[in-house]
C-alpha cells in the first residue's frame, strides 16, 4: 500500500483518461467513477480494491468537490505531477465545455429539442450514480457487517438528511471501536 | 486539491497503522451509502415513467454490473435515450 505502483502510469494515460472521462460527466464525478474504478483496478491494477474504496471515502470525508477522487487517483498512479495532471484533465476540458453548452442551453430554452435532452439525459445520470454506489460497494463491504454500514449510511442520507459528514464520522467510529 | 493531496500523502505514511485502518474501513462502508442515497434520490425526481425506469437500468447494468468501458456504452445508450425522450413526450 505504501509506495507508488512500480511503473509509473505515464501523465499522456492519466491526461487522455481523466480529460474524456471529464467530458462525459454529465451528471458529477459520481457518473464516471465506475470508469475510474475499471481504469484503476480491473484494468491498470494501480491499486487495490481497499484502496480504492479508502481513497473515495477520504475524498468524500474531506471538503471540497467529489471530482478530486481524480486527484488522488492520479496520485497513486503517478505520483504528485500524477495528481496535478489528472485534476487538470479532469476540470479543463468539462470547465470550457460547460460554458459553451450554457450559453446554447440558455438560447434554446423553450425548444422541443433540449426538453428531449434533458428528459432523455436524466435517467441515464441516475443509473450511473446507482453503478457508482454498487462498485464502490464492491470495492469497500468484505462481510454482512460493513454492508449493514452501507445500507444505514444510505437509509441515514436519504430519510433524516443530517450532513453526510456525521454518517461519514460515525461509521469511522464504529470502525476505530473494531465494530466493523 | 491541495488537502486532499495532503491527505493523500498521510494515506500513504500511515495507512496501515492498524487504529487508522480500521477508522479508514469504517468510513469507506458508509461512502458508497451516500452514493446510492444520492441516486435513489434523483430517481425519485422522475418516478415511475417506464421510459425512464428502463434506460436508468440499462445504464446501471451496463456500466455497474457488467463494468462496459463507459465510452461506448454512452456512445449509444445517450443518443437512444434521447430519441426515446424526443419521441414519447
Amino acid at each position: 500500500m505504501g509506495a507508488q505502483v512500480k511503473e509509473p502510469v505515464s501523465l499522456l494515460q492519466l491526461a487522455l483518461l481523466f480529460g474524456s472521462l471529464s467530458l462525459v460527466a454529465v451528471g458529477g464525478a459520481n457518473t464516471v467513477v465506475p470508469e475510474m474504478h475499471r481504469q484503476a483496478v480491473e484494468v491498470g491494477g494501480w491499486m487495490s480494491n481497499a484502496e480504492f474504496a479508502n481513497l473515495y471515502a477520504i475524498v468524500r470525508a474531506a471538503p471540497g468537490p467529489n471530482m478530486l477522487i481524480a486527484t488522488m487517483i492520479g496520485w497513486r498512479a503517478s505520483g504528485f505531477w500524477g495528481a496535478i495532471v489528472a485534476t487538470a484533465a479532469m476540470c479543463g476540458p468539462s470547465c470550457l465545455l460547460t460554458y459553451g453548452v450554457i450559453r446554447v442551453w440558455e438560447r434554446y430554452r423553450h425548444t422541443r429539442w433540449r426538453a428531449a435532452m434533458e428528459a432523455g439525459l436524466a435517467p441515464l445520470t441516475v443509473g450511473l450514480v446507482l453503478a457508482s454506489g454498487y462498485i464502490l460497494t464492491r470495492a469497500a463491504d468484505h462481510d454482512w457487517r460493513t454492508l449493514a454500514v452501507t445500507a444505514v449510511s444510505a437509509f441515514f442520507s436519504l430519510r433524516a438528511r443530517i450532513n453526510p459528514v456525521w454518517v461519514l464520522a460515525g461509521a469511522g467510529a464504529l470502525g476505530l471501536a473494531g465494530i466493523i | 486539491m491541495a488537502i486532499v493531496l495532503a491527505l493523500a500523502v498521510l494515506y500513504q505514511r500511515f495507512g496501515q497503522i492498524p487504529a487508522v485502518d480500521r477508522v479508514l474501513n469504517g468510513i469507506s462502508a458508509a461512502a458508497p451509502g451516500l452514493v446510492l442515497a444520492m441516486g435513489l434520490q434523483m430517481a425519485r425526481l422522475f418516478g415511475r415513467v417506464p421510459r425512464a425506469v428502463l434506460f436508468a437500468a440499462l445504464a446501471f447494468v451496463a456500466i455497474g454490473l457488467l463494468q462496459w468501458p463507459i465510452i461506448p456504452v454512452l456512445a449509444v445508450l445517450v443518443p437512444v435515450s434521447v430519441a426515446a425522450a424526443w419521441v414519447r413526450r
